[in-house]
């Protein structure tokens, strides 16, 4: 016994030391590691205390923590109204569009600027790809506006050239609504979500090709058996990060793309939750979504890393 | 070695700027166009003031003096955000102002999607300044429940005893001074226990609203290109149906007009503004039935939403017909206001669907005629006047120091000492008084004749000739520029710019028409009617509009509005509509319904 606790004194103390042999070699990046830290906390966990106000009826002078407890009232309110299930399926419908259909083609991308090996022409498709990142959702938007307009945007014209009659409003119709979102969304993030990927394509190890090469394998093959195994781990952390968002559609790019022509479609919980927070002044009713959102997503996250983690061996934790 | 420790110094020293960074976003912010102090900053030079301010004599002070403090004022106002000086405290008019009673001002404007969202998540976090200043034409505007919200948790200093006292303010408490909503639903509320918490601004001393006066009015409603007019020989005072306007705009069609580049002319185009679902009012006058808030009396009594009656699918056919046939821009409702600039100052409208005689592309020029205007469903074609009224509101915080001399200086800025200088600015300077009304300086006319909008807003600061700093004529109540000033717009008259516009409204007159009472709306703030008012208040009805006007499939269009109905009943609109007909019978005068079938 005396044996035992006398080893187990030892091993902590060894891993006291350990952390402060860590501590004195590797100070300074610790130190640096404090922003991220400090930021993590501060922006992330700290707000997430305001959650409460899912249950409280939020009074100007009484703030969060002093406003009067409602319970499940706001959770009722919202189940028991008229939109509840349009907005919910809205919800999931844009979410699934952003989190699974959008998600492989940043990796074909990236999977392809992989196989060119003219470098100038590698750099400029990268640029080219990367800059709509950097454009701001309203530009976009102003931009998608001009483009769709009806008789005068490029597309209409275009038809009208080729003998059609170019006058269709697309953005007064819901058909093309999920069409549009979707290929705004590849257009703007397409090249920037590709970065990641090739960077994970570039920790493959050369060797691999090599001997893949010498047993007579094309290109597809190596990219099927060698790059993309390679990169599995860094594919399903992706995935299973982004799937948090599924029951989340964002709000700037719905809300501006909206028009009462696509607005059944377009009538998502993120803007929903602005109309009734922001512009109602509703904030206890908004939180409540909000909140069902995050716990959503959160379920999600946690469901896909199990499957992932039994089926895979890749996982977040 | 060196280098090594070098990296890891610089490497620290930036880990901790990035840390504080982060932190310091965790503190209020301070912002203001006049110079951005910090609280400890503003307290200490305030304090230096003071001091030096001690050691003035007391006669050195004016006997409009009131205290050598800034007041720090948050604006949920875009017009005011967007054109401010860079320091209007070193306007003229801010000097005069500053040495008469003492105080110097802090305008802060937080931009956002919308002013309302500002000034609820503002009001939300508690953190407000001395004072804030918004939009409020009456108490149905939607900013309305929420400031209301915030009074009644005592974010706002109760100013009833502190009006009584002062010049101008004092004033709203005679009977018949202020409009019956202002009294008894914005400033008396019963709901405040005899408090008062708002100060609803911009209000007239004498009501003038059922006179049709040329130099006042605003020429508003559809404008037609003059040369189309004169080129199909028809009057446009004649249209005044919905079918005449169908039937001139299948002539302007036919007759193949293009605009300044070369382009076919749209027979009807978006208003001038941008294009919007609120635009489905514009041309189905006849058949717009919903005239408070889309509800509307049956003349037996039954109060009914536009969307339960048989309107609803008369407009939605009227607007098929005229897109089927591509006599109204296909972005009537959605353009974007850049572009229906565009379209209308390119004359690519044949008509703009709404404009008025104050926007350049009418007072600039001789090309645009008024049209119409179309009769309502009373078969009147005229204005609609409600009496007197305000588009303003100012509250004062409950935490700010000595609010009475926050009242003191709003209510200077309402006499006409203080009219006369945030209209006009220096007596010598900027104007001379003639005949005992002021008179804009020569070299001043030609400083607006050219447009030197800079010279009013950030020399001056004074609000003449249309232009200048709106942000003290925002403050000011008890108007009567007529009787103050000898002219309704001051210093419009000094020049030959808004000529066109007074003979616009001089050959084109409206007839007028009262119309009392409230927005239907305005009766949905009732506790008992909170949840009616939350699920109502998500429902639009102009959007569910458009949407069926773009509806190709027929039985979609009967979906859609059905769906809406049934959106409607579950919202409760039934329990709204009974506290309506309870309302209008016990007083008529309370809801502006114009009884139909």
């Amino acid at each position: 016994m005396k044996t035992a606790s006398g080893k187990k004194a030892r091993m902590s103390s060894g891993k006291k030391k350990s952390w402060k042999v860590l501590l004195r070699h590797y100070w300074p990046l610790y130190i640096m590691l404090i922003p991220c830290v400090v930021y993590y906390a501060v922006i992330c966990y700290v707000p997430m205390a305001g959650n409460v106000l899912a249950f409280k009826d939020y009074s100007f002078r009484k703030g969060i923590w002093g406003s009067d407890w409602v319970g499940l009232k706001y959770f009722k309110t919202f189940f028991h109204s008229y939109d509840c299930w349009r907005l919910i399926r809205n919800t999931f419908a844009i979410g699934f569009i952003k989190t699974i259909l959008e998600f492989p083609f940043a990796l074909i991308l990236a999977l392809m600027l992989n196989e060119i090996r003219n470098m100038k022409f590698k750099k400029i498709s990268q640029t080219i790809t990367y800059l709509p990142h950097f454009l701001s959702t309203v530009i976009v938007v102003t931009m998608l506006q001009r483009v769709l307009a009806p008789n005068i945007g490029i597309l209409n014209q275009i038809i009208k050239i080729f003998g059609g009659e170019g006058s269709t409003y697309y953005l007064m119709e819901s058909n093309y609504f999920y069409r549009i979102l979707f290929l705004m969304d590849i257009w703007r993030g397409i090249g920037w979500g590709s970065i990641i990927y090739l960077s994970a394509i570039s920790g493959v190890d050369p060797e691999l090709y090599e001997a893949a090469e010498l047993d007579g394998c094309g290109k597809l093959k190596k990219m099927w058996h060698i790059t993309i195994p390679g990169i599995q781990g860094t594919v399903g952390l992706l995935f299973i990060m982004g799937i948090g968002g599924i029951f989340s559609s964002g709000y700037d790019q719905i809300w501006l793309l909206r028009t009462p022509g696509n607005m059944a479609l377009a009538d998502t919980l993120d803007t929903y939750v602005v109309r009734i927070g922001l512009q109602g002044g509703q904030f206890g009713y908004a939180s409540a979504i909000g909140l069902i959102q995050g716990i959503v997503g959160l379920v999600m996250v946690v469901v896909c890393n199990t499957i992932s983690k039994k089926m895979t061996e890749v996982s977040l934790w | 070695m060196k280098a090594k420790q070098w990296k890891r110094m610089l490497a620290i020293g930036l880990s901790a700027v990035m840390t504080l960074s982060i932190l310091t976003g965790c503190g209020e912010k301070e912002s203001g166009n006049s110079g951005n102090a910090d609280a400890a900053g503003e307290t200490a030079k305030q304090s230096t003031e003071q001091n030096e301010e001690a050691e003035q004599t007391e006669s050195d002070k004016p006997d409009t003096w009131i205290a050598d403090r800034t007041i720090v004022m948050q604006v949920y106002v875009d017009d005011i955000g967007y054109d401010m000086p860079d320091n209007v405290n070193d306007t003229l008019v801010m000097q005069e102002l500053t040495r008469r009673t003492g105080i110097k001002i802090d305008v802060r404007y937080t931009p956002g999607d919308s002013d309302s969202m500002v000034m609820a998540a503002q009001l939300a976090s508690g953190n407000i300044p001395d004072m804030i200043v918004g939009y409020l034409n009456d108490s149905t505007r939607k900013e309305f429940p929420i400031i209301s919200k915030a009074a009644r948790e005592g974010l706002f200093a109760d100013l009833s005893e502190m009006m009584k006292n002062t010049k101008v303010y004092s004033k709203y408490y005679e009977d018949g001074y202020l409009p019956k909503d202002t009294y008894n639903n914005i400033v008396f509320r019963d709901d405040f226990g005899g408090a008062v918490y708002f100060l609803h601004l911009q209000i007239q001393e004498e009501d003038r609203s059922a006179i049709w006066d040329p130099n006042e009015s605003l020429l508003g409603g559809m404008y037609i290109q003059k040369r189309i007019v004169d080129d199909l020989g028809i009057d446009p005072t004649s249209i005044r149906t919905q079918d005449q306007l169908y039937d001139l705009l299948v002539r302007i069609k036919e007759a193949g007009y293009t605009d300044d580049n070369g382009n076919e002319v749209w027979p009807m185009g978006p208003r001038y503004w941008g294009g919007n679902a609120e635009s489905q009012e514009l041309l189905a006058k006849n058949d717009n039935w919903g005239v408070s808030d889309d509800y509307n009396i049956t003349e037996d009594g039954k109060v009914l939403h536009e969307a339960e009656t048989d309107y609803v699918y008369k407009k939605i056919a009227f607007y098929k017909k005229l897109l089927d046939e591509n006599l109204v821009n296909t972005e009537f409702f959605t353009m974007d206001a850049t572009r229906t600039e565009e379209v209308s100052k390119s004359k690519n409208s044949a008509i703009i669907a709404n404009v008025h005689s104050y926007v350049d592309v009418i007072y600039g020029n001789e090309d645009w005629l008024p049209l119409g205007p179309l009769e309502d469903i009373d078969d009147f074609n005229g204005s609609y006047y409600k009496g007197k009224n305000g588009y303003g509101f100012a509250a004062i915080s409950s935490e700010a120091e000595n609010p009475e001399e926050i009242l003191a200086f709003l209510d200077y800025l309402s006499t006409y000492e203080g009219q006369l200088l945030i209209y006009y600015g220096i007596e010598g300077v900027t104007y001379d008084m003639v005949d005992g009304y002021p008179v804009l300086k020569d070299e001043v006319k030609e400083k607006i004749e050219a447009g030197d909008k800079e010279y009013q807003r950030d020399v001056v600061g004074a609000r003449f000739g249309g232009d200048g700093l709106l942000a003290l004529e925002f403050l000011v109540t008890n108007r009567n520029n007529i009787d103050n000033f000898g002219e309704s717009r001051p210093g419009i008259g000094a020049t030959a710019t808004f000529d066109r516009a007074v003979e616009l409204a001089t050959e084109y007159p409206r007839e007028m028409k009262l119309l009392e009472g409230l927005n239907a709306m305005a009766y949905l703030n009732t506790e008992e009617l909170a949840e009616v008012k939350a699920n109502l208040e998500l429902l639009n009805y102009d959007e569910m509009l458009v949407q069926a006007i773009f509806e190709k499939n027929d039985a979609e269009v009967t979906k859609i509005v059905e769906n809406f109905r049934s959106q409607l009943k579950a919202a409760g609109v039934e329990e709204f509509e009974a506290h309506l007909e309870e309302v209008y019978a016990e007083d008529p005068s309370a809801i502006n319904f114009i009884p139909h079938n």
